[in-house]
Formats: C-alpha cells, sequence, structure tokens
C-alpha cells in the first residue's frame, strides 16, 4: 500500500497517544511521560506532514523521492545514529540509576532515536546540504 | 560551488516548478539549488544544463576552496 495513505493514518493515532500521555490526568505525570509524550506527538505531527506532503506531491504528479531527499534522510540517519550510541549508554546508565522507564527502556530509547532523527532532519534543510 | 540556476530560468521564464519537472526531481531541490544550499550530482547538473542549453561550468561556477 502507498506511504501516503499508511502514514496520515499511523500518524494520527501516534499522535492522539502522544497528546494522551500529555494531557490525561490517568497517566503518571513524571518526567518520564512528559518525555515520551512531547517525543510522541513531535512524532506524530512530523508523520503527519510526510503523509500529507507525500500525497500532496503524489497528487500533482511530483516525484516522491529524489537525489535531495534521499541525501537528507542518508545524512539524517548518520547522525541520529552517532547520536544513539551516546543515548542508550545514558539510558543504561539512567536505569542502572533505578530510573523506571513507562515503555521500558526499549522503548524509550527508540524514541528518542525517532525524535533525534527528526530534528536532524529539519535541521539539515535549515542549513541545507553544500560539500556532501 | 555557486551556479546561475535562477538567473537563466528567469530569463528563459520558466517557474521553478516547471524546470523541476524537466529534470525530475521535487521543486524543493530546485529551491535548495537556487539558494546555494545544495550540490547536485553530476547527472542533476547534466541535466539542469542541458534545459538551458549550456555546459555544465557555464551553469556552475566551482571555487577553489581557501587554502590556509
Amino acid at each position: 500500500m502507498k506511504r501516503y495513505i499508511i502514514l496520515p493514518w499511523l500518524s494520527v493515532f501516534i499522535l492522539a497517544d502522544g497528546l494522551y500521555m500529555l494531557l490525561s490526568p490517568m497517566v503518571k505525570n513524571t518526567w518520564i511521560d512528559l518525555v515520551q509524550g512531547i517525543l510522541m506527538t513531535i512524532i506524530g505531527l512530523f508523520g503527519l506532514y510526510q503523509g500529507v506532503s507525500a500525497a500532496w506531491s503524489a497528487w500533482r504528479g511530483d516525484p516522491l523521492k529524489d537525489e535531495l531527499t534521499r541525501k537528507i534522510r542518508l545524512k539524517a540517519s548518520s547522525i541520529s545514529f552517532y547520536i544513539s550510541i551516546w543515548v542508550w549508554i545514558g539510558l543504561m546508565f539512567a536505569e542502572k540509576n533505578q530510573v523506571r522507564f513507562h515503555s521500558g527502556i526499549l522503548g524509550t530509547g527508540v524514541l528518542i532515536m525517532i525524535g533525534v532523527y527528526i530534528i536532524s532532519s529539519v535541521v539539515i534543510r535549515i542549513r541545507g546540504l553544500r560539500d556532501e | 560551488m555557486n551556479n546561475k540556476i535562477r538567473e537563466l530560468r528567469l530569463r528563459l521564464d520558466i517557474t521553478q516548478d516547471e524546470l523541476a519537472r524537466r529534470v525530475g526531481v521535487r521543486r524543493e531541490t530546485i529551491v535548495f539549488l537556487e539558494k546555494n544550499k545544495y550540490n547536485p550530482s553530476l547527472k542533476l547538473a547534466y541535466e539542469i544544463s542541458r534545459v538551458f542549453g549550456m555546459t555544465i561550468e557555464e551553469v556552475f561556477i566551482f571555487e577553489e576552496p581557501e587554502t590556509s
């Protein structure tokens, strides 16, 4: 199935979950819940933006990917991979110091990796990709 | 590397959208190129130069990096 059909729907669910974590009084508002809620909201919004923009491109007949989008994706992936190495070390250190993660250390780590990927791709789009 | 894409495009009176379609990329890529925020691949540079009926050297200006 096409990405521009799946992605917006998936993003709506992620966004709803993130907002629920942020706003619902049922969820214990520890700082980890807050960070996870913010990350899920950012991921949901980014996914929704990507999905809608892919649908718009498909409607206009533009290519969904070209060399610039591929290079941005590649660069953002490499940055987020590099940063995530330090994030995982930090998370393991936090867990050893009795920090309890609402959705487990794995879920938190993956959420942070996606968050770093999104931030990297936004920064690359703002700064450009010269001399790459 | 700088380029004359915007200048040549305006001279030919074509939009960013039209240029993007002719070379098979997204409009965003043309925006990045015109703002000098991206250095294209050799293939894309060739395609763009061909649209303007020029050589790559006439459209893209390579500047030697300053050595200290």
